[in-house]
């Protein structure tokens, strides 16, 4: 097993080694490490962001192998500095964007095996009549039936996706009344469109959002011009012709400073590398290309580079630009050595100018406040994406629940003992990615899709490993390590959002959090360990000899753990009743997500009451359990991915839902076939049974 | 049959009761929520499903099987005890639900910044309210009416029909097949017919359309006219028919004429840019229909003119142009021909009038500008203009450039008046056209002397260079007639920047040629060979040179045209129309909250009898409409009901994530005033903090738009009171959870059977 671990960790260090050999890049593994970047709210570690910034738009941290000739770098750090100094263009026809929507590819006449296109594929795509027309449809739908009856317009300016746009409907069928003749839509032709309004699928939700999405990267792509700010072209001519109309200097300063404002010239110097914080406005930082940024000075009546416009000292700014400057020329002349020594350097002085700052707040609202991340925290970010916590952890899930299985099957004490230490391992291992979550966001790890799946199965193997001294049975590490191992395969499985982000503002409530939704995910988990465990009870209820202590001490952890499911699952969704009285204004609505919670708590009181009043014996309770398994998922998935409507939309998404309905049908058809076994092999009991229970259960 | 009540006591009592019950339950909501996600509505799934007869019996059917389980097991032992704790924290929940059903609050309330309140509406319900013109209070009747017909005051009330959905639009000047326009008579429409509005007769039309564009132009086809009048004469040579001069080339007054009208429409500003573009013996000639320079004659070249100049006539007509949307297009043509257009969309009404508060009815009104001079009275009027605004720039010599500079100075010697000195000159020059002043037309007595006394020698070397020689040059090349000769003769004369001319995009006109001709010249000026000394000239002669120097600047009659036109020679013509409420009716949609009921009334006040429709106004937010006479104000919309707090919104803010537009958190400060006390307390409320008052109002942020800075934010808030709360659920809830705990534990955990 640590073979195959170590294997697998030298398959990933692998690219980074063979790529040293061939070409020195400039920016040496250390040199930024530490820098903070601030990106979508929040900042970043750098290689963290590097990361995330790749992942975004390459759909993979890492650049692949056959891609690495095109893009003559290794990683996403050394390939955003060298985009940070040399533009976009030498990428231009590297296979930088992943597109998967097929029904997309088609429409913009792309091939449709690759995932990955290049700028030049992409920009001639989009351009496409065929795509224009199919967008254009279908935003106009989507806005047309996006609003209330009343507000309906049947003339729209689609300005999402250009200005002076406008569309509307006539007989049915939508029509194009205006359209910029300049700009990305010059292709397009006035006039009707083959098209009609309609209320969107959520097939084609997800391909207009995916054309957004398209958009959105070729144009940010497109604005990575290099380290010197566009507006600074036009600002330096503007003042050179208020110079020559020969203007007084003070005249020119003022015109400058209304024309072209200095902070708005900061905050579109760049959109990557925010590295510089605002010496005026807390929480705006600037790209790197600031520095780039020049003013007009009346007394010398000349441009010079802006005053120090970020929160570090003078004299640290002095140095920082300096050095930037340097590296600026050093990379123009291809000095690969110095420029490496200057990186080092700046890196140096980031961190330097940081330091006073991390762990302060800099945005304070009515009961909270936002933070610049500690040292530390930036440390552990950086630590998080690099190493593979949760690919790790599934592989010793893995490997333990093979041995556990081994160890039921071969009876031995010691190959029990050594699974066991795996799975110890393991759940280190899962511990520590929940943990870092904590530390890095400040909140608990409940607040997205990801995170609830990281923290369902690691209740479910805690509980285990809390009930294993009080139920002698290694069954429950066999169910605990299948739940982690199925939904960490789930998860890698479904590309679900993995980055670390700000959460949404309803969920701000870290009190809440920690109550109300920890406690209803968590009975989840238990829930996930009894629904496995009723699965290995009914499998073994007919492979193994009856009445093995096997089964009856199977039958007791399913009950446990359906105890204390409910203890959580209840008491919990009253408290989110409470919450929402807090926060909505009412105690229960049967809002979908109310009302399944609900669902599941009958599921499981009529398991309860069942079994406890003689109705059924463990047999039922477990098919009980998987029932209640299955109403559960529901909840979790169900709710948010099939029925999708509700107050609780911030864990709504859209996606191919076909595993789902597998793994609903094939729970069915193995309660159908236990049902069936169970009758022919009990038939005469189960009637007898049946008539004795009568309405006389008080015992 | 005391078996049969004992039998039903046990079953009502039992356990497979309560798992019948509890099953049934289930499945009913399991039901509720897939119809909710399919129609995409919670209040669909609340009425047909959570809110039906058979779901509130199985509430209570838990609240009975829950209290005789409980009673069954009297006397009560010890081992009741798990039991017990959890069915009461069951019943205290059910409970604490009832009672805040039928003695608590919930509500909304719609605040902007700067506002206050203490009604409270009742979302969902329905209600007439009805404000008198006496009183200030409005009052609320919830519907369906009490008794039908009510009486309120002296007014009596009927609901005639309620119907489930509708679409409400509001009416203009088109009323179905009517037109409508206070102090007109009403007429249909497709018919034309004769006004007089603000002491002009007018033709009016309505007509539906596909195409406005269209329309617009066969109309003014039709019935517009053309005049031409000699330029120097000044005599009427021909009138044609415009429908004549657009279909084809016709022959008038020894040339040939083409005529095309074009125009601009857009659903958003209505016809633009409306313009008659004539060819007159090779010569364009562009009229526009609007704006500063309408009915100008403009040619697009400087060099020549047409000996003929162009005046419209048209009956001053209004057309009222509906299209396939049901917007309206106003479209008026004034006496001279020019037009003029406002759009009004039904569904985007910019404003409206409201008389009285409303009690006086509604009305909207459309304004057009039309020109109210000739052609003539127009041109002089403009150039009126351009002569006030060349004497305010000429205060200050430094302002000027270099040619008027030098034109000022020759003034000051000579203490003539300058604006009127450039201005004759810059008129002369463009009443003569040609792309230098030819200095073979006499120079009036007024002109002479300044012109006599131009000082050439205050010019550069490189200036004068420039100036002498594209005068002398640009006499030759202006023989040429076209575009085409001109280049031809250049290449002849083998110009050595031909290539940069010929290559650029706008190398086909003429203006263009010589314009960059000259700019060449006065760029090479280093390079000519030296060109006469400053000698004298005479007046005719320096004002030859001086319009060379004129054209190396861009200075030209037309290039100077004045940034606003006289607002004296436009009239406004104001229509209005009163404003009606058009409704269709419509199938109710699955999703319930987007229906817009309808509800026809019939309203009798003192023997006089009407009958009204009115749409549901979900947000309390729409028109009132008046009936009796204007005595009474009608809306139909939630019920109001009167909070004993005074809210006042100070400030609502939305606070994003730095650098990002996803919110971080909403903010409202509120003061609520205790009407009865008078105390006022000041409050921030936010997500996940509400505020509460001593007596169990709890308000709550529900929601704030806009998001962005564009208009002042407007805040719902979520109102409820739930005198259970604190007595019945909280402590329930708590309860419940004891027990269930007690329940699953306090047995031996292996229960052998």
């Amino acid at each position: 097993m640590t073979l195959q671990l170590l294997l697998y960790l030298l398959l990933l260090c692998a690219p980074a080694l063979g790529m040293r050999a061939s070409e020195q890049p400039i920016l040496s593994a250390t040199s930024l490490q530490n820098v903070p970047v601030s990106h979508q709210g929040r900042l970043r570690e750098f290689s963290a962001y590097a990361d995330l910034w790749l992942y975004n738009i390459y759909h993979s941290t890492h650049i692949r192998k056959s891609d690495r000739l095109l893009f003559s770098v290794a990683s996403s750090q050394e390939l955003l500095w060298k985009i940070q100094f040399q533009g976009h263009a030498f990428l231009d026809s590297a296979p930088l964007f992943w597109l998967k929507n097929s029904s997309l590819k088609e429409l913009a006449e792309l091939s449709l095996k690759p995932n990955r296109f290049s700028y030049r594929e992409l920009h001639q795509a989009v351009q496409h009549p065929s795509f224009l027309a199919k967008m254009i449809a279908l935003e106009f739908s989507k806005q047309f039936y996006g609003v209330s009856n009343r507000s309906r317009s049947k003339k729209m300016e689609l300005k999402n996706i250009y200005a002076g746009l406008w569309v509307a409907e006539r007989d049915g069928f939508l029509e194009i009344l205006e359209a910029p003749p300049k700009g990305p839509l010059k292709t397009l032709v006035l006039g009707s469109l083959a098209y009609k309004a309609h209320p969107l699928s959520a097939l084609e939700e997800s391909l207009l959002a995916d054309m957004h999405s398209v958009l959105s990267s070729l144009r940010s792509y497109e604005s990575l011009q290099g380290s010197y700010p566009p507006t600074e072209e036009a600002f330096a001519m503007a003042v050179k012709g208020w110079t020559n109309q020969g203007l007084a200097p003070k005249e020119i300063a003022r015109l400058a400073e209304d024309r072209f404002p200095l902070r708005e010239r900061l905050n579109q110097a760049g959109t990557i590398l925010k590295m510089l914080p605002s010496k005026r406005n807390k929480g705006e930082w600037y790209a790197l290309n600031a520095l780039n940024v020049q003013i007009f000075n009346p007394h010398t009546q000349s441009l010079e580079p802006a005053p120090n416009f970020s929160a570090y000292s003078d004299a640290l700014f002095r140095q920082l630009r300096a050095t930037y400057f340097s590296l600026q020329h050093a990379i123009l002349a291809k000095e690969a050595g110095s420029a490496q020594v200057l990186t080092h350097t700046l890196g140096e002085l980031l961190r330097e100018g940081y330091a006073p700052l991390a762990g302060t707040p800099f945005q304070q609202v009515e009961g909270k406040a936002l933070y610049y991340p500690t040292v530390g925290q930036l440390k552990a970010e950086a630590f998080y994406y690099k190493y593979p916590l949760v690919e790790v952890s599934l592989l010793f899930y893995g490997a333990a629940l093979c041995g556990f299985l081994l160890a039921l099957r071969l009876c031995s004490h010691r190959v029990e003992m050594g699974s066991g230490v795996l799975l110890a391992a393991a759940f280190l291992c899962h511990s520590l990615v929940i943990a870092l979550r904590c530390y890095i966001l400040n909140r608990p790890p409940v607040s997205n899709m990801f995170e609830t799946v990281i923290y369902v199965p690691w209740i479910a193997v805690l509980l285990s490993l809390v009930l294993r001294p009080f139920l002698k049975t290694p069954l429950l590490f066999v169910g605990s390590s299948t739940v982690a191992l199925c939904l960490l395969v789930v998860l890698k499985l479904s590309n679900v959002n993995s980055s670390m982000e700000n959460v949404q503002a309803v969920l701000d409530s870290q009190y809440w959090l920690i109550i109300h939704v920890m406690m209803i995910v968590g009975s989840y988990g238990v829930f996930a360990l009894s629904g496995v465990l009723a699965h290995a009870y009914i499998v073994g209820f007919f492979v193994a000899k009856k009445d093995s202590p096997w089964l009856k001490y199977a039958g007791s952890c399913i009950l446990q753990t359906l105890y204390i499911g409910i203890l959580l699952l209840i008491p919990g969704t009253i408290l989110g009743g409470v919450w929402a009285a807090q926060s909505w204004g009412r105690f229960w609505d049967w809002d979908p997500k109310e009302s399944w919670a609900f669902i599941s708590s009958c599921v499981y009181l009529v398991v309860v009451h069942a079994y406890r009043f003689g109705f059924v014996g463990y047999f039922g309770l477990a098919v009980g359990a998987i029932t209640g398994l299955m109403s559960i998922s529901f909840t979790w998935y169900g709710v948010n991915y099939l029925l999708g409507t509700g107050l609780h939309s911030y864990g709504f998404g859209s996606g191919d839902n076909w595993p789902y309905y597998t793994y609903l049908a094939m729970e069915c058809l193995f309660l159908g076939a236990g049902g069936m076994l169970y009758r022919n092999l009990f038939k005469n009991r189960f009637l007898a049974k049946r008539k004795f229970s009568g309405f006389n259960d008080r015992k | 049959m005391s078996l049969w009540i004992k039998r039903l006591y046990h079953f009502l009592g039992g356990v497979f009761c309560a798992i019948m019950l509890i099953a049934l339950t289930a499945i009913f909501v399991v039901i509720g929520t897939f119809v909710e996600s399919h129609t995409g509505s919670h209040q669909f799934a609340d009425q047909s499903v959570y809110g039906t007869f058979f779901f509130s019996f199985l509430l209570w059917g838990f609240f009975i099987n829950i209290l005789i389980a409980a009673l069954r097991r009297w006397p009560f032992k010890k081992k009741h005890i798990p039991f017990l704790i959890t069915h009461l924290g069951l019943l205290m929940i059910l409970g604490g639900a009832l009672v805040k059903h039928y003695a608590g609050t919930q509500g909304a309330m719609f605040l902007l910044e700067g506002s206050a309140t203490d009604q409270l509406m009742l979302p969902g319900s329905q209600a007439l309210r009805i404000d008198s013109i006496a009183s200030q209070a409005p009052v609320y009747l919830p519907l369906p009416l009490a008794s039908n017909p009510l009486r309120m005051q002296d007014l009596e009330v009927t609901t005639l029909q309620c119907f489930p959905h509708c679409s409400e639009r509001l009416d203009t000047f088109i009323k179905g097949d009517w037109v409508v326009i206070n102090g007109v008579p009403p007429f249909p429409i497709d018919t034309s017919t004769q006004a007089a509005i603000a002491g002009t007769e007018w033709t009016l039309l309505a007509k539906r359309a596909s195409s406005i564009k269209s329309e617009v132009r066969s109309y003014y086809r039709d019935h517009a006219t053309l005049t031409l009048t000699h330029r120097s004469s000044g005599a009427v040579l021909q009138e044609i028919p415009l429908g004549q001069a657009l279909a084809g080339t016709t022959t008038t007054a020894g040339t040939t004429l083409t005529a095309d009208l074009e125009m601009d429409y857009s659903p958003i500003c209505a016809i633009s840019a409306p313009r008659l573009k004539l060819l007159i013996g090779g010569l364009p000639i562009d009229i526009p229909l609007q704006g500063a320079q309408a009915l100008f004659n403009l040619s697009d070249s400087g060099k020549e003119k047409s000996p003929f100049e162009i005046d419209i006539v048209c009956k001053p007509s209004l057309l009222f142009l509906q299209d396939t949307n049901g917007d309206t297009t106003l479209v008026a043509i004034g006496r001279f021909g020019d037009m003029a257009s406002t759009q009004l969309r039904a569904d985007n009404l910019r404003s409206l009038y409201s008389y009285e508060q409303g009690f006086g009815g509604y009305s909207m009104l459309a304004t057009l500008s039309l020109v109210d001079a000739s052609r003539k009275e127009q041109e002089r009027a403009y150039f009126d203009t351009l002569k006030k605004q060349l004497a305010e720039a000429s205060v200050k010599k430094e302002q000027l450039s270099p040619p008027l500079q030098l034109l000022w100075e020759a003034c000051k010697q000579t203490d003539s008046d300058f604006s009127h000195t450039c201005f004759d000159y810059l008129y002369l020059w463009h009443k003569q056209g040609g792309w230098l002043y030819a200095q073979e037309q006499p120079l009036s007595k007024s002109l002479c002397l300044p012109f006599e006394h131009i000082d050439w020698s205050s010019l550069s070397e490189k200036e004068w260079k420039g100036c002498a020689w594209s005068a002398a040059l640009l006499k030759k090349l202006e023989a040429a007639t076209s575009p085409q000769e001109l280049i031809r003769s250049l290449e002849r004369h083998e110009w050595p920047f031909l290539n940069e001319i010929k290559n650029h995009p706008q190398s086909g006109e003429s203006d263009f040629i010589l314009s960059s001709f000259t700019k060449h010249i006065y760029h090479a000026a280093y390079e000519l060979p030296p060109i006469s000394p400053h000698t004298l000239f005479t007046a005719e002669e320096n004002a030859h040179l001086f319009s060379s120097y004129c054209r190396a600047y861009g200075i030209h009659l037309a290039a100077i045209a004045p940034t606003q036109s006289e607002p004296s020679q436009r009239r406004d013509l104001t229509l209005e129309c009163p404003l009606s409420a058009h409704h269709k009716l419509l199938a109710p949609t699955m999703k319930m909250e987007e229906n817009v009921p309808l509800l026809s009334l019939r309203l009798r006040e003192k023997g006089r009898s009407e009958l009204l429709t009115l749409a549901y106004e979900g947000q309390a937010q729409g028109l009132r409409w008046p009936v009796a006479e204007g005595k009474y104000l009608l809306r139909y919309q939630p019920l109001f009901t009167t909070l004993p707090y005074e809210v006042h919104l100070r400030r609502a803010r939305q606070i994003s994530y730095p650098q990002t537009n996803q919110p971080y958190s909403y903010e409202s400060d509120l003061f609520i005033t205790d009407k009865k006390t008078g105390e006022r307390t000041k409050a921030t409320i936010s997500m996940n903090n509400v505020h509460e008052t001593w007596d169990g109002y709890r308000f709550y942020l529900a929601s704030m738009s806009p998001a962005d800075e564009s208009d002042v934010k407007r805040i719902q808030l979520a109102v409820n009171l739930d005198p259970a709360k604190y007595i019945l659920t909280y402590p329930g809830a708590l309860i419940l959870s004891l027990g269930i705990v007690l329940l699953f534990w306090l047995r031996p955990t292996s229960k052998e059977r």
